[in-house]
């Protein structure tokens, strides 16, 4: 099913559940954030859960260029530490391990991820020190993306394009990167199991949240 | 053109049957990472690849069954004298001038440049520095013949010759290590990081309240355990073998007297 699809269904489902109780209109688009943030709850949940395994479904970025920049978030203070750089949309970060690859397109070296500033101690490990490492800033930009920082390259150090395979918070918002056209609204991202749980989940929700509010009966009109 | 593809099938049929013979024999022939891929396809579970090669070094080093090789390297000394040793390094055989060297040891494993096995080269430093300690005549050796170049360990675990800027040959028994500079494992081993990687997994879960992963652990360490104890076997020698050796001399009043007391393969 397609998002718009999936929020339809529920604006359906909710009307017909309220039919009778209340008139109330519900926006589509709402409904539909709400179906990504739901979306996102419900894959923390079964992953941790054992039910889906979560580097099948991970959204793939290829090609990302990757850029010098100094790593300071502040741009009137330099940190005077230039790291080659790219930006991502927020992750789900309720997930151990977000982000399943990030490597060179051709698979051959992946990169160890920090989401931490514990790549501090990334020197001191005990047989991977010298091999690369990424940090992934926990504070959006100005963007409201995200930034990723690459060390360690060694004889990578040329690398000008690289590819992630993670699970973003919203992929839609891989709109408002350079690689839009990598992402298709042709399917939902999140197998049909899990929209089906979501159609359901939030049915639930709206009916039994406006039931609750104890609104007066509408008379029957016969117009429904 | 038929007769390149018939050979090429045909060479490449014998190289995976050496393969196979030397999968069957145990020999140490497998990536440091098939423990990670055994881990997912017996028990399904998965980790960080990094974290994984630092298990896995920690878990081989306990182990202690690594596959050694004749390797050497030409190096040339720096202004001081000085050479950095080759992080495989187990023993060396001799250091020699370049071309006496090439010519006697070139038949050698060539060991490439940018191969780094750092916890390797750690372990070969402080074991120097410390038999300079305790024997500080054992870390300077003077030779004499044609050819051969007499040196010294440094304190920072490198080798120095008189010379600086002076081409020599390092030919040195090392560890088998791929072209990462990982060392190679038996199946013994890789099914045995399995089992570590699994039992880790399962702490994981058990710390973070996981009350079904914290039920697993008695099996999870126990399975870790022995697969880490049959991994220190090799498979020429099997435990059960040891066990009928120390039986003989033993068996005097020994419980486990003509059968096997521990698991082994």
């Amino acid at each position: 099913m397609q998002l718009n699809q999936m929020a339809s269904a529920i604006r359906n489902h909710v009307v017909d559940g309220l039919n009778g109780i209340s008139n109330a209109s519900f926006s589509l688009e709402q409904i539909e954030d709400e179906i990504i943030s739901t979306t996102s709850t419900l894959l923390v949940t079964y992953i941790k859960q054992g039910v889906i395994d979560a580097e099948r479904l991970g959204q793939r970025i290829d090609g990302i260029r990757v850029e010098c920049q100094d790593i300071s978030s502040n741009c009137s203070v330099a940190s005077y530490v230039n790291a080659p750089h790219f930006i991502i949309p927020d992750i789900n970060r309720a997930m151990a391990d977000p982000i399943v690859y990030l490597g060179t397109m051709d698979n051959n070296l992946s990169i160890k991820v920090y989401y931490d500033r514990d790549f501090r101690y990334h020197k001191y490990r005990l047989a991977t020190s010298k091999r690369p490492f990424a940090w992934v800033s926990s504070t959006p930009n100005k963007e409201g993306l995200y930034d990723v920082y690459l060390f360690n390259l060694g004889k990578y150090n040329n690398l000008q394009f690289i590819s992630i395979d993670a699970i973003f918070d919203n992929p839609y918002d891989i709109y408002k990167t350079d690689y839009f056209d990598q992402f298709t609204q042709s399917e939902f991202y999140a197998p049909l199991f899990i929209q089906k749980e979501v159609i359901t989940q939030l049915s639930n929700e709206y009916v039994n949240y406006y039931r609750k509010l104890h609104m007066a009966k509408l008379p029957n009109t016969q117009t429904n | 053109m038929e007769q390149d593809s018939t050979y090429r099938n045909t060479t490449q049929r014998m190289r995976q049957d050496v393969n196979q013979k030397n999968k069957s024999e145990n020999l140490h022939i497998l990536n440091v990472r098939t423990g990670l891929i055994t881990a997912k396809t017996k028990y399904g579970v998965t980790m960080d690849e990094y974290d994984y090669i630092d298990i896995a070094i920690d878990f081989l080093r306990d182990v202690n069954d690594y596959s050694t090789g004749d390797f050497y390297i030409v190096a040339r000394s720096n202004e001081m004298g000085d050479i950095p040793m080759p992080c495989n390094l187990k023993t060396i055989d001799a250091v020699m001038t370049r071309e006496l060297g090439l010519k006697r040891y070139s038949d050698r494993i060539l060991y490439r440049e940018g191969n780094t096995l750092d916890v390797d080269s750690a372990v070969v430093a402080n074991s120097f520095m410390n038999a300079m300690s305790v024997y500080p005549d054992l870390t300077s050796f003077d030779v004499f013949g044609e050819g051969f170049v007499s040196y010294r360990f440094t304190k920072e675990g490198k080798l120095n010759i008189k010379g600086p800027g002076q081409d020599i040959v390092l030919a040195y028994t090392g560890v088998s290590v791929d072209e990462e500079g990982f060392p190679l494992v038996t199946r013994k081993q890789a099914n045995g990081l399995a089992a570590a990687v699994l039992h880790n997994r399962t702490l994981f879960k058990a710390l973070r309240g996981d009350k079904a992963a914290a039920s697993m652990i008695p099996f999870t360490q126990a399975e870790s355990g022995r697969l880490k104890q049959a991994a220190s076997i090799p498979e020429s020698i099997s435990d059960n073998e040891f066990d009928e050796l120390l039986n003989a001399k033993t068996s005097f009043n020994r419980k486990s007297h003509s059968r096997p007391s521990k698991f082994s393969r």
